[in-house]
């Protein structure tokens, strides 16, 4: 079975946590975890990553700049990119979306939303 | 009576004979004309019997055919029976197996869903007494609301003393200075205090306001109530409670003021001292013993 590697992305430990339980549904993906943008960058340019999840607001770096900034990377330029987003927040989906994000979850988070989501992005069955 | 002369008798029996011959001629003629017709009559009477044999023949194949057509016509009717009753209870168990699928389905849906609700409220009991700070605490509090249950506007009351009105140790979506003051028995909020009962708003979550809050939590210590935990407003997305919110809330309920009470401890302790020295002060070590010698 193709084991796939995930970047979770969001500051807030709970929220974190919440999708790293989600995730640990998908038997075949491998999750790894940064607290803000500027975590993301180092752990993207350490490894190579099949899908990045990341919340838009974020201390440091937030969401959009870091979308932007995956999709100047010659590595992770075609990385399917979900961005969490709360549903009052359409602008920054939108801009998201303009910059390379493939994909949105809105909060509350539900877990199998997130595991649809990753597994469509990924075809995994 | 004169005799014929001889030459004229000579003459005559000449021609006796040659009459003779001539009939004789003529009968063999005849007898062998008759046997060349007879047996030409005889060779088409054989070219006809010959062709209607042929014929028979033909049309006894024809007719054995048909015959083995029919047989073969039946059998197939048969076999097409037998594979109609065959379809239909293959069809039977197909609609059974699809029940059974569908049920297997929804049942596996549950399950997931079931997990997710169980992960959503170990991460939130983690999570709350994962922080050693009470503000860290009321901030998980915060957090849990809004991010898991999905509520924009919501307080969070405390009773700080016996016998005196609750203050609000935090609050979000909301100005402060328009909460209401919560004494207890009195008005809706003070009501639930005073009671322990859950209040619940039916109807659309999103339309609650202050002075009709959608959801009103006792938080509890032990047998007392020491707080609540007020929702006057969910987020645009969030149009209805779900089990696992109420499960949630009832977590919180139980959970919240023994979060903050080891937090304030924690963080009122002698941070000189080991976090656990305490405990030998209290009687509950066996023998108060030191099993592992320090080095």
């Amino acid at each position: 079975m193709a084991e796939y590697s995930c970047l979770i992305v969001e500051d807030s430990p709970m929220m974190r946590q919440l999708l790293v339980f989600a995730l640990a549904r998908v038997k075949s993906l491998r999750v790894t975890e940064a607290d803000d943008g500027v975590d993301a960058l180092r752990k993207l340019a350490a490894s190579r990553f099949d899908i990045i999840i990341t919340d838009i607001n974020m201390p440091i770096m937030d969401g959009l700049k870091l979308v932007k900034r995956i999709r100047s990377d010659q590595v992770h330029k075609e990385t399917p990119i979900v961005i969490i987003t709360t549903e009052g927040s359409q602008e920054d989906r939108q801009r998201a979306l303009q910059l390379g994000a493939n994909a949105y979850i809105t909060k509350p988070i539900q877990a199998p939303q997130v595991i649809a989501k990753v597994k469509e992005l990924l075809k995994i069955e | 009576m004169s005799e014929p002369p001889a030459g004229k008798t000579q003459k005559s029996e000449e021609i006796a004979r040659e009459e003779l011959k001539k009939e004789r001629d003529d009968f063999l003629k005849a007898f062998f004309r008759k046997g060349v017709e007879l047996t030409e009559e005889l060779v088409r009477e054989r070219d006809l019997a010959r062709q209607r044999l042929l014929f028979l023949e033909e049309e006894n194949a024809r007719l054995r055919a048909q015959v083995a057509s029919g047989d073969a016509i039946r059998e197939l009717l048969r076999k097409i029976e037998a594979l109609e009753i065959e379809k239909e209870r293959v069809l039977h168990q197909f609609q059974e197996v699809q029940v059974a699928s569908t049920r297997q389905h929804a049942s596996f849906s549950e399950i997931e869903n079931e997990l997710a609700n169980l992960a959503n409220l170990y991460v939130a009991s983690y999570q709350l007494h994962a922080s050693l700070d009470p503000r860290g605490v009321l901030q998980t509090l915060k957090d849990l609301l809004a991010q898991f249950i999905g509520a924009e506007a919501f307080a969070i009351y405390l009773q700080l003393q016996e016998n005196e009105g609750l203050i609000v140790a935090a609050s979000e979506g909301v100005s402060e200075s328009e909460l209401p003051l919560v004494q207890p028995g009195q008005g809706m909020l003070g009501e639930v205090f005073t009671s322990g009962r859950a209040h619940h708003r039916d109807g659309d979550p999103r339309l609650g306001a202050i002075s009709d809050p959608v959801a009103i939590i006792p938080l509890r210590l032990r047998d007392k109530i020491a707080g609540l935990l007020v929702i006057f407003r969910t987020l645009e997305q969030k149009h209805a409670f779900i089990q696992v919110d109420h499960e949630l809330l009832k977590l919180l309920g139980a959970q919240a003021i023994s979060a903050l009470i080891a937090a304030q401890l924690f963080s009122a302790q002698d941070a000189n001292q080991p976090p656990l020295s305490s405990l030998s002060d209290l009687g509950i070590l066996s023998h108060g013993r030191v099993l592992v010698p320090h080095r």
